[in-house]
């Protein structure tokens, strides 16, 4: 019908249209957020490295011999099914953190191993470029080294390559799901991934964060992978490499008897910072504390041993944990140098060096005991000395998780240590090498990824 | 038969000879393909005798007698003056040439058909006409007398009109002596009158039109349209229903007036985000989980992004709703949970300046505090000596002795110590069970409320303007002392029309300057209910905060400022004050390129706010000397430090945001024949918006000098009580930004006003998502048809003269800012805890993200009985929600415990119908509207099952369940007591007390599910009587078929003492017969708590009806002669009425009651104003 008012139509449209679209990509890439980053720059993968909220394990610190329960009433049931190691702890409760958070962490390390990929060259080549990655490959060894301890059996060289370790996540990519690796592949990942980080990182030691890892944390968690492998030769060397590093302790003299939080952030001991996540109240420290401590353990404690009144508070009869090297109510879960020490120590008498595990330990013990107070320890038969550094190793690293791997290796080398508490008027016990130090996987991951369960 | 010629009369004005050629040509062809066949005589006679009937009349008689079939352009036909015929048996042309004779009507006589056309004038015959044509003169009034400036003259059957100047005169030269004119004006019956010199006055009567919606027109925001050419759902607000009520904002205005509209009380909420929280207001239900939820409020043409209380309700003309995907999806992706369009007043062309003011005063009481049940503070002394008895207390007595211990509890402890100065304090702690702490905050630190309005506008226009000029100021003093809220407008819009009328040009100006003050922190009762907080003769008393009153005591005499908080002094202080700046500045032009037919509109909008909190935290007040002492420390010389330094604390947040927006709109509308009409629009548009957020704190800050001290916020000081602390810098910055780029098009074709089938569609980018995302994006679309059953020949049904049906399908978007199709980290504010800036992940990559989809379905039948006595529609409508943006489980080792994408579906249905009838129109004249929506949501598809039964009892919102409604509430199943006092729930069928395998179970079975929280059922009913001047309406609104959970009797719970059922607890054996109140244990347990709280018994029917308000209004017209005032009203206004039935016993009000909470009620409102014309 009429051409000319279709002529009108069409070149006004096109008019509108053109003036408009010429920069409308451009105009729609603007970022929709100033706090919304897509991370891309060495800075911004330090910064997702450097999220200290995500924390470490915690149902270590739940089911080890530590602590004992004056009243169940506003405990989780988690918390208590975990205390008397039920065949189910979970009851179908989910999520847990102990596994989510880890990882969490081995998916912003894998985001960021992805993203530093695409950096230039000089960025990779250059000395943040390599923290970075390292820091990264770090950040995964250390959550499956906390992941590990919990949901797969204690290392035994004979059976690692068949039991069931860790599904090894290795990219970002949420729809790649990983079956379970065995025990021996989980830990020569975490070895492998330590052994790169400390060829990237240098000798530098971040005394002003603390929770970024260096050569020296690095050579830590090494040693005390190889210690969990009872491999005492190789957690020995990497022991007096993370010394020759950083190797200063703390005087406990100069620490507060009273202060309810002893410890400062910057305490030179910390080699690396981390603490546990709060989904159990139960290892809450200090004034958020809910147990006691275990009453027998206290007792080993001397009296002119310094950690007696900095460690704990007397509510009554009780001995109550104050907060630690963590300073909050979370306990620490990092590496700090006195577990170095100890580590040296026991490998030194494992190889059966028991002048020099004799002099570790004192050389450690020295500064836990009022000054001019401390008896220098000595003994000429092995057995006594490895005791007396379990011991201390027991005593110095409470709170921290560590106990419940010991349990687990020491009762592989024969130990046999037998565990047992009591709750509502009923008894439970945990034999050495019982199933049930190997913690069920929390049933979403069973239900969404159908890896295998343990068997408890 | 009756055909309809191609119509090409309107195109003459406006096309091109050539094109005129072309049509011609067609028309002859036709007319001589008729001729062809036609052979036959006519010979068939013709007798008639009428007296002023139309053409068509006598063509349908002639075609009885004759059985010729007529075709005719309609239009022209009817336009043509009524005639009188009588004559007897002529034959046909003879006939027909006497029906035609003057009237400019050519015929052909075919087979068995006539063709009736306009006769083409040759220019003798203009010449002709011209000298028979007269030049007519007149005046238009209303009925007494006063002109009406602006009323409307047309010639009937052509485009020829004027308009009356100030005095009401009009001129219109040459016009056909026979003619008719129409006069018109807004608001009055429409007059006919016949053509002469001098018309001398026309007197207009005022129409009567309050019950039937004469030319109702919505806006889109794009358009306006008759609401009867509309197939969408629209619920239109005129400015006398917006005027109803009394308040400060707009949007309140539209409760209980507005069908499928609810207004969600906060009580009942299940959160107040923006995404994924229940809004202030919802259009038909909810159809999104954890998206945006508000609607999209437009002004005018654009959104509005100030804040809404800026808009001044006196600037407003009306408001239409936008309830369905017709009406709704031009506004695509952001059309999701419906649109509120408020149109503003404009001015009028060929207006004298009218001035209109409006003001009124809204008085309201005090909050009534002692509404929310609470322990009495004996019972809770009481309370307090069983716990510290069990000891409960013990351990920070010990352990932290300087942890913030009641003044009960420090009593205790000293009588525990000390048990000689026993009854001595016996006697103070009988002394604090006498006091209220309520009574004190009602007499000091409330009072009556007092909201003044006043508005004034000045508007009118001549020819070529129209504008429209306003100014409004409120002052509103809020009901705690020295709280308020000022707020200034202006707002001028004017439009000029340039070239002939071609082109139209309107600029307009908003502006907003709102300063509100608040100092004192309302009633939450979350310390103790025993504080006096001033004595006998008038002194502001200290209550014990933060620290034990000892450790203060202490600390009282080392030099440092006073410990202690005082309330009472600190009531009047001005420390707290919000300004708001927000201008809104538009340009709009329009071009006619061909009038009538296609325009084109430029729209461009600048919107930009500021808005300042400034705190200042007076070293006076509390809260700084505190953080002073805290902080400071003394050096063993005595000298003291002060890290914090003296002076005030300030804090300052400042926001801001720019907007622009800009459109490109074509127009076109164009009628073919007297049918056919076709209507449509497509443009495009622009928008960028964005907001900054700035928040600054200083210490040591001297008003004087405007200076400051810094602060160290990196050390770790020993805090005078307490642990180790950084002093908190908060400084902050951040801002968003958001990009829209669209098309659109929408169109309708309407034939014979009867059919209408309409269109639209509309494609939306963002920066939101990223440029990749949006590519896949599909087009929001929606059509409509509507049938105007009562147009039909066939029908007959004179009972019911309207009857319409009207259907549409489409869909409407919606979308969540939390989301990007990128990996993207958020940088967390403040430090990881070795002072280092950190980001976290939170979004991993989603490429197949899209926005969310609402597929709207929506059927309605409007009617009309005779006379109106019942008119009215009822509409149903069915919203699916697809693609929602939902949780969906992933394996943990991913790193990830859920993913968020498009993973949700959800329907929602409901019922809106309307009513309103004329019940009485004598004297007193009796309307009744009455609204009632019902709407049901159902989840139909989630895949995040998450967690234990206490997770979806205690926020089901966030754990929808497939099947049930999003606000579904579950409980625990209840059975009663038992004789130890300890609730008793089922779990498998069978009664157990173990609480915690009842709130970790996984079996939504173990739940009893109740209903929904927000009602399914809900309207008004609003009776108006009108007599002589008086006006009187009230309003009864109701919600049914919904439930809300009460709050009990709960040890752990927060503001301890608040709660309502203490007295009613099991205290001995044979009392589970009695109550369902469960005994005080110690210690005490969270889960059998969580237990009792969450349980079936707790749960009450919502159900209600209440007096929402009453309106009068005295309005004088007659005595207004020997006045300045044009008119003048009085009204009177009371909201807030309270109850008229309610379903629960217990005599609670479901507004204020839910989710386990009570709040205080809104008081009662009074209002009485004057609204004047001048």
């Amino acid at each position: 019908m009429n051409i000319n008012i279709s002529k009108y139509v069409l070149f006004t449209a096109v008019f509108f249209l053109t003036s408009l679209l010429s920069c409308k990509k451009d105009f729609l890439n603007k970022k929709p957020n100033t706090n919304i980053v897509i991370p891309s720059t060495l800075a911004d993968m330090t910064q997702l490295l450097d999220d200290t909220n995500v924390y470490n394990t915690s149902l270590d610190i739940v089911s080890a011999d530590e602590y004992l329960y004056t009243s169940t009433a506003s405990v989780k049931q988690i918390e208590k099914n975990a205390y008397v190691w039920l065949p189910d702890i979970y009851r179908g409760e989910k999520p847990i953190s102990d596994w989510t958070l880890p990882y969490n962490r081995i998916f912003t390390a894998n985001v960021v191993l992805e993203e530093w990929e695409k950096l230039s060259e000089i960025d990779k080549n250059s000395v943040q470029g390599k923290y970075v990655k390292g820091w990264a490959s770090f950040t995964r060894a250390f959550q499956y080294y906390s992941l590990v301890q919990l949901f797969s059996k204690a290392y035994d060289k004979s059976t690692a390559e068949s039991d069931l370790g860790m599904p090894l996540k290795l990219s970002p990519n949420v729809n790649n799901i990983e079956q379970r690796a065995s025990v021996q592949k989980t830990y020569d990942f975490i070895i492998s991934e330590l052994e790169s980080s400390i060829n990237l990182f240098s000798n530098a030691f971040p005394t002003q964060n603390r929770n970024r890892p260096s050569k020296a944390a690095a050579l830590a968690l090494l040693a005390r992978t190889y210690l969990c492998m009872a491999e005492y030769e190789k957690a020995l060397n990497a022991a007096n490499a993370s010394l020759s590093y950083y190797d200063q302790l703390l005087d406990y003299n100069g620490i507060s008897k009273t202060a309810s939080k002893p410890f400062d952030r910057f305490n030179v001991e910390i080699l690396f910072y981390d603490q546990a996540n709060q989904g159990f109240p139960s290892i809450f420290t200090g004034a958020s504390a809910r147990t006691i401590v275990n009453s027998e353990l206290i007792s080993t404690y001397d009296d002119n041993d310094l950690r007696k009144v900095i460690f704990f508070s007397k509510s009554g009869q009780n001995s109550i944990i104050k907060d630690g090297y963590s300073t909050s109510a979370l306990p620490f879960k990092g590496i700090a140098v006195d577990e170095v020490y100890l580590i040296k120590a026991e490998c030194q008498i494992r190889n059966n060096d028991k002048e020099g595990a004799v002099s570790t330990i004192n050389k450690l013990l020295e500064k836990r005991f009022a000054t001019g107070l401390y008896t220098p320890f000595y003994s000429d038969s092995p057995s006594v000395i490895l005791d007396k550094i379990l011991t201390e190793r027991r005593k110095e690293l409470i709170w921290r998780g560590l106990r419940w791997c010991d349990l687990k290796r020491l009762n592989v080398s024969g130990a046999n240590i037998t565990i047992s508490r009591t709750l509502d008027g009923k008894t439970y016990t945990l034999a050495p090498n019982d199933r049930k130090y190997v913690l069920p996987i929390p049933d979403d991951e069973i239900a969404y990824s159908r890896i295998q369960q343990n068997i408890r | 038969m009756k055909i309809i010629a191609f119509n090409y009369g309107r195109l003459r004005l406006w096309l091109p000879p050539k094109i005129l050629l072309i049509m011609r040509l067609i028309i002859i062809i036709m007319t001589t393909c008729l001729l062809q066949v036609s052979a036959s005589s006519f010979g068939q006679q013709v007798t008639l005798s009428e007296k002023n009937v139309s053409l068509e009349k006598i063509f349908q008689l002639i075609r009885q007698q004759t059985g010729y079939d007529f075709l005719y352009d309609g239009k022209e036909i009817q336009s043509a003056k009524p005639v009188d015929v009588n004559f007897k048996n002529l034959d046909l042309r003879g006939a027909l040439k006497k029906c035609l004779e003057d009237q400019g009507f050519e015929f052909e006589i075919g087979d068995k058909s006539v063709v009736v056309t306009k006769k083409t004038s040759s220019l003798i015959d203009r010449i002709a006409g011209a000298l028979t044509n007269i030049d007519v003169r007149g005046r238009v009034t209303d009925e007494s007398g006063n002109a009406l400036p602006g009323a409307v003259i047309k010639v009937k059957g052509t485009n020829r009109s004027t308009s009356a100047n100030d005095k009401g005169e009009f001129f219109l030269g040459n016009v056909d002596e026979k003619a008719v004119l129409i006069i018109a004006y807004v608001g009055y019956e429409t007059r006919e009158v016949a053509a002469a010199k001098d018309l001398g006055t026309v007197s207009l009567k005022l129409a009567n039109n309050a019950l039937e919606e004469v030319n109702v027109t919505v806006s889109t925001g794009y358009q306006t349209l008759p609401k009867e050419r509309a197939t969408g759902s629209f619920a239109h607000v005129d400015n006398k229903l917006l005027n109803r009520s009394v308040s400060t904002d707009i949007l309140s205005r539209l409760d209980g007036v507005t069908s499928g509209l609810i207004f969600n009380k906060d009580a009942n909420r299940t959160g107040f985000s923006k995404e994924g929280g229940d809004p202030g207001i919802s259009i038909r239900g909810r159809s999104t989980l954890f998206a945006n939820t508000e609607p999209l409020i437009i002004l005018d043409n654009f959104p509005y992004d100030g804040d809404l209380s800026n808009i001044n309700p006196n600037d407003i003309e009306s408001v239409t709703v936008l309830k369905d995907a017709a009406a709704a999806s031009i506004w695509g992706v952001r059309a999701g949970n419906g649109v509120i369009v408020l149109t503003s007043k404009k001015g009028k062309i060929n207006q004298a300046p009218k001035i209109s003011l409006n003001s009124n005063f809204t008085f309201s009481g005090k909050p009534d505090l002692y509404k929310v049940p609470q322990m009495t503070s004996k019972q809770y002394i009481e309370y307090e000596k069983f716990l510290f008895d069990n000891g409960e207390y013990d351990l920070y007595l010990d352990y932290i002795p300087t942890n913030v211990q009641s003044p009960v509890i420090d009593i205790l402890e000293k009588i525990r110590k000390n048990p000689g100065s026993k009854d001595e304090l016996t006697k103070q702690l009988n002394a604090l069970g006498q006091i209220d702490t309520r009574d004190d905050f009602t007499k000091y630190f409330l009072r009556n409320s007092l909201n003044q309005q006043y508005a004034l506008n000045v508007n009118g226009g001549s020819a070529t303007n129209q504008y429209f000029i306003s100014g409004g100021f409120d002052r509103n003093l809020l009901n705690q002392v020295s709280d308020s809220y000022n707020r200034f407008n202006l707002s001028a819009n004017n439009s000029l029309n340039l070239l002939n009328s071609r082109l139209t040009l309107d600029a307009n100006l908003l502006f907003t300057r709102s300063r509100t003050v608040r100092n004192v922190a309302p009633y939450r009762g979350d310390t103790y209910p025993y504080e006096q907080l001033v004595d006998q003769n008038g002194n502001a008393l200290p209550v014990i905060r933060d620290f034990r009153q000892a450790s203060k005591d202490e600390l009282s005499n080392i030099g440092l400022l006073d410990w202690n908080y005082y309330p009472y002094n600190e009531r009047l202080n001005n420390g707290n004050v919000s300004t708001l700046i927000d201008y809104r500045l538009g340009l709009h032009l329009n071009y006619k390129i061909l009038p009538e037919i296609l325009n084109f509109d430029v729209n461009y909008l600048f919107q930009q706010g500021n808005s300042e909190q400034n705190t200042n935290y007076d070293q006076s007040l509390y809260y700084t000397r505190l953080q002073i002492n805290q902080f400071s420390n003394t050096e063993p010389s005595g000298t003291i430090n002060y890290p914090v330094p003296l002076g005030s604390i300030i804090y300052n947040s400042n926001n801001k945001y720019i907007s622009n927006s800009g459109r490109l709109q074509l127009n076109y509308r164009q009628q073919f024949g007297s049918k056919h009409e076709i209507n449509a629009i497509f443009g495009t548009e622009i928008k960028d918006y964005n907001s900054n957020a700035k928040i600054d704190q200083l210490y040591g800050y001297n008003e004087s000098t405007a200076t400051s001290v810094p602060v160290n916020q990196f050390i770790d000081y020993q805090k005078r009580i307490g642990y180790t602390s950084r002093i908190a810098v908060n400084n902050s910055q951040s801002g968003t930004v958001d990009r829209f780029f669209s098309y659109f098009a929408n169109g309708s074709y309407s034939f014979d006003k009867r059919y209408i089938l309409s269109a639209s569609a509309r494609k939306d980018e963002s920066n939101l998502f990223g440029v990749d995302a949006n590519k896949k994006g599909v087009p929001l679309y929606s059509i409509g048809i509507s049938w105007d059953i009562s147009r039909e020949n066939f029908y007959k049904f004179s009972l019911l003269p309207y009857l319409r049906l009207r259907l549409t399908d489409g869909y409407n978007g919606n979308l969540s800012k939390n989301l990007s199709a990128y990996t993207t980290a958020e940088v967390i504010a403040g430090f990881n805890r070795y002072t280092s800036p950190f980001q976290r992940i939170v979004n991993p990559p989603n490429p197949s993200l899209s926005w969310e989809k609402v597929h709207v379905y929506n059927v309605a039948l409007d009617f009309g009985f005779k006379n109106n006595v019942i008119a009215g529609s009822v509409e149903y409508y069915s919203k699916k929600g697809l693609d929602l943006i939902g949780n969906s489980p992933v394996a943990p080792q991913t790193g990830l415990l859920q993913f968020t994408g498009n993973t949700a579906d959800m329907l929602t249905k409901g019922l809106d119908v309307s009513l309103n009838s004329l019940n009485v129109n004598r004297k007193i004249r009796w309307t009744t509207n009455f609204l009632l929506s019902y709407v049901t949501d159902k989840i139909t598809s989630y895949k995040l099952q998450k967690g234990i039964n206490q997770t979806i009892v205690e926020g089901n919102y966030l754990n929808p369940i497939v099947g049930k409604p999003y606000s579904s509430i579950f409980s625990y199943k209840w059975s009663g007591l038992d004789d130890k006092g300890n609730p008793v729930g089922l779990l498998e069928g069978e009664k157990t007390a173990d609480y915690a395998a009842i709130l970790n179970s996984i079996d939504i079975n173990n739940l009893d599910y109740i209903g929904t929280s927000g009602p399914s059922y809900f309207g008004n009913l609003r009776n108006n009587f009108e007599y002589k001047g008086f006006e009187l309406s009230f309003n009864i609104s109701y919600k049914l078929g919904y439930y809300f959970r009460r709050g009990s009797f709960s040890p752990l719970g927060s503001g301890g003492y608040k709660q309502a059922d203490y007295n009613k607890r099991w205290q001995s054996p044979g009392d589970e017969k009695i109550t369902n109140v469960p005994s005080l244990v110690y210690p005490l347990d969270p889960q059998r708590e969580s237990f009792y709280n969450g349980s079936s018994v707790l749960i009450e029917k919502g159900d209600h009806i209440r007096l929402q308000d009453i309106q009068l209004t005295y309005t004088i017209s007659n005595k207004l002669k020997n006045t300045p005032f044009k008119n003048f009203k009085i009204y009177g206004y009371v909201n807030n009425l309270g109850i008229l039935w309610r379903a629960n016993k217990l005599g609670m009000d479901p507004d204020y009651t839910g989710n386990g909470n009570y709040s205080i009620p809104t008081s009662k409102n009074w209002s009485i104003g004057l609204t004047a014309g001048f």
